[in-house]
């Protein structure tokens, strides 16, 4: 009697434990599979769990139609009605055709009637929903995303010749992709962005970008442009447009005082000397200039000074007064350095030229990209008076050179080559007329950590407590000169450094 | 013909739930009662124990750009993280003063702080205090270098800084001061010596 009990004790519990473990698997099953279709309106976008029945995607369609207003249903027997927003239809369980207002719909797949809900297949949506809320929708199968009535962001994309070439990327609205590089492409990734296009490719006569491609994954849309050079991307318009240009190019010293040592490089380049044509582009250089590629190997061959000037765009920085915004003085003051760099023989690159949104890392990856000698960061305050410069709070180290340096701490074998340039600027601004107040200290400004060179952050502060001086001629005239001076009277210790 | 054990046992459970619930009900009175009753509040200390201890603090001047180190005192409670949040909100009320030589944004606080092997400190900021503060070089270095060298003063276990806001990574406090890196407080306090 009481083994019968135990044995009976025992097949409960092990019924209880196989039902147990097949409710698990099921659902473990059922996460790995979990789908989500997302749906982009004009207004929001939101997600929808698919569900695999006969073979096909289904979605609740209930579900949707709440997420955009109100629905109600009722079941009976095999009859679904739906209400939405003055619209009823009729779905028959086991049919493929539906009745949504005076309209008759046909179903990709059966209507599934399961727990009082109205299943149907996703990709019967692109029909019905239209019919629940008027206007129309586009299905991309793809990336399991669901546009209606003009949701989601376009672009258009316009090649302006050069030289140098650029593409414009326009959007409809903001977008943040991701940018990654290969040899000869940029690929960004707008797996945060609905975009809606399909796939589309285009194809440019031209000696910089060859082909912009537009493809679709389960991640989301992506943008490979292939290229001769390594691009960058800058964005403008508070995200909504995109200019793709060459990466900064390398430029070489003039030919009086380093041609000779440099072996010929200007030469050995190939490259056209500059001419008053292309003055005004970023690169500027007294003799010629060389991509980066043709320029590697020849490492004391070459001098270019990167002047940031820092904000723009969207980032106007700090506000100097209600109507200067430090972005303005910064390129003002940059634009006045490059002159006087140039006139001094020196090749400079502005690492932007214009009033456009350049991250900070994209600043650093520019300036490193170039194998800069130095980098200037250019920016203003109205705190105190005269001017600040700061190099990186990292600890001196030795330079390894031909080794990869980590991101965070790239500065640390150059920090010494930056007290140098500082201490050189403290100099001369201290050698100019006005007298102006001037200190060096170590402070924590980005990106100086990042950068693979003598790097200073000149911060300018008005002349005696005036905020208006910042943007007087003069005045800006003067720190130009100044730091010129500076940058021209360290190059030699810095050479050697390198 | 339902068996008389389960019977037995359905009878039991009803009665279980019966009594269950009254003494719920009880319960629920009790705490009413106690609630309602202003006579019977006391105050009640606030958790851990709190004593009233000398803190230092490192003070930002913007007019001479300089940090003032001074002493004041505060209620600092026993646990690091707390103890550590308390420090760095008295130096804040000092910025957040009218008179204060170093001014914040209104409504900026110290939301949490985390203390990760006795010697890293994420201080956690609201949104408030960054998009709030003053945007300039200086104005930020002042600010980080300020409330590093507070912590590291009090609490000189503290080896590294991390700054978040509101729990999560931003690149700088308002356009220029590096919120990326993890800072070294023997650094920063090094910088704080060269500006008092």
């Amino acid at each position: 009697m009481r083994s019968n009990r135990k044995a009976r004790l025992a097949r409960q519990f092990r019924t209880a434990g196989i039902a147990l473990a097949i409710a698990l698997s099921f659902l473990v099953a059922r996460s790995a599979d979990e789908k989500e279709l997302t749906i982009v309106t004009p207004q929001d976008h939101f997600p929808v769990p698919i569900q695999q029945r006969e073979g096909k995607e289904y979605v609740d369609l209930q579900n949707i139609l709440d997420s955009m207003g109100h629905s109600s249903a009722s079941v009976e027997a095999q009859n679904f009605k739906l209400h939405y927003d003055h619209v009823e239809a009729h779905f028959q369980s086991g049919q493929t055709e539906a009745k949504v207002g005076n309209a008759a719909v046909q179903l990709t797949g059966k209507f599934l009637l399961e727990n009082g809900r109205g299943w149907v297949p996703v990709s019967s949506l692109v029909g019905l929903l239209p019919a629940f809320i008027g206007g129309h929708a586009e299905y991309h199968e793809i990336s399991h995303r669901l546009f209606l009535n003009g949701g989601g962001t376009r672009f258009s994309a316009e090649l302006k010749k050069g030289p140098p070439s650029s593409l414009m990327l326009s959007f409809t609205a903001p977008v943040n992709p991701r940018i990654s590089t290969e040899s000869g492409k940029l690929r960004l990734s707008f797996s945060r962005d609905h975009l809606v296009m399909t796939a589309q490719s285009w194809k440019y006569d031209d000696p910089l970008i060859s082909a912009l491609h537009y493809s679709e994954d389960e991640s989301g849309g992506e943008m490979v442009i292939e290229a001769t050079e390594p691009l960058l991307a800058n964005f403008s318009d508070q995200g909504k447009i995109i200019v793709i240009s060459a990466a900064p190019k390398l430029a070489v010293a003039p030919p009086s005082s380093e041609a000779q040592t440099s072996g010929g490089t200007a030469a050995a380049t190939n490259n056209p000397p500059a001419t008053e044509s292309n003055a005004n582009s970023p690169v500027t250089a007294s003799s010629g200039s060389a991509s980066l590629a043709e320029s590697t190997g020849v490492p004391h061959a070459r001098f270019l000074i990167v002047i940031d000037p820092s904000h723009g765009g969207s980032e106007r920085g700090a506000a100097l007064s209600d109507k200067i915004a430090e972005k303005d003085v910064t390129l003002a003051i940059a634009r006045r350095l490059r002159a006087e760099l140039s006139d001094r023989g020196q090749a400079t690159f502005m690492i932007r030229d214009s009033d456009s949104t350049i991250s900070l890392d994209q600043r650093a990856i520019a300036t490193n990209t170039s194998r800069a000698a130095v980098y200037v960061a250019i920016h203003a305050g109205t705190l105190g008076s005269g001017v600040r410069v700061y190099t990186s709070m990292l600890p001196e180290t030795a330079p390894a050179p031909g080794s990869f340096l980590p991101w965070e701490t790239a500065q640390s074998g150059y920090v010494r080559g930056s007290r140098v340039l500082a201490a050189s600027v403290l100099d001369q601004i201290g050698k100019s007329q006005a007298k102006l107040p001037v200190a060096m200290m170590p402070a924590p400004v980005r990106p100086l950590n990042n950068i693979a060179g003598a790097a200073i952050v000149v911060e300018v502060a008005p002349q005696r407590g005036d905020v208006d001086s910042l943007t007087s001629s003069n005045y800006q005239q003067m720190i130009a000169n100044a730091l010129a001076a500076a940058i021209v009277s360290s190059r030699a210790t810095l050479e050697q450094s390198r | 013909m339902i068996p008389r054990h389960v019977l037995i046992s359905f009878a039991l459970l009803l009665a279980g739930i019966f009594v269950l619930g009254l003494y719920m009900l009880s319960l629920k009175h009790g705490a009413e009662t106690a609630t309602l009753n202003p006579g019977d509040s006391v105050v009640l200390a606030p958790p851990g124990s709190t004593t009233s201890e000398a803190v230092t603090l490192y003070v930002a001047y913007d007019d001479l750009g300089v940090l003032r180190k001074r002493t004041t005192t505060a209620a600092l409670p026993g646990e690091p993280p707390a103890r550590a949040r308390a420090i760095l909100r008295t130096l804040l009320h000092e910025y957040l003063q009218g008179s204060s030589p170093h001014p914040i944004g209104a409504g900026s606080d110290v939301s949490d702080i985390y203390i990760v092997n006795q010697s890293l400190a994420v201080i956690d900021l609201n949104t408030a205090f960054a998009d709030g503060h003053r945007s300039g070089v200086w104005e930020e270095t002042l600010t980080v270098d300020s409330m590093i060298a507070t912590l590291s003063a009090n609490m000189p276990e503290v080896k590294q800084v991390k700054i978040l806001v509101d729990g999560k990574e931003r690149e700088t406090l308002a356009g220029h001061a590096d919120l990326i890196t993890v800072y070294d407080t023997g650094v920063v306090n090094q910088l704080v010596q060269a500006l008092q």
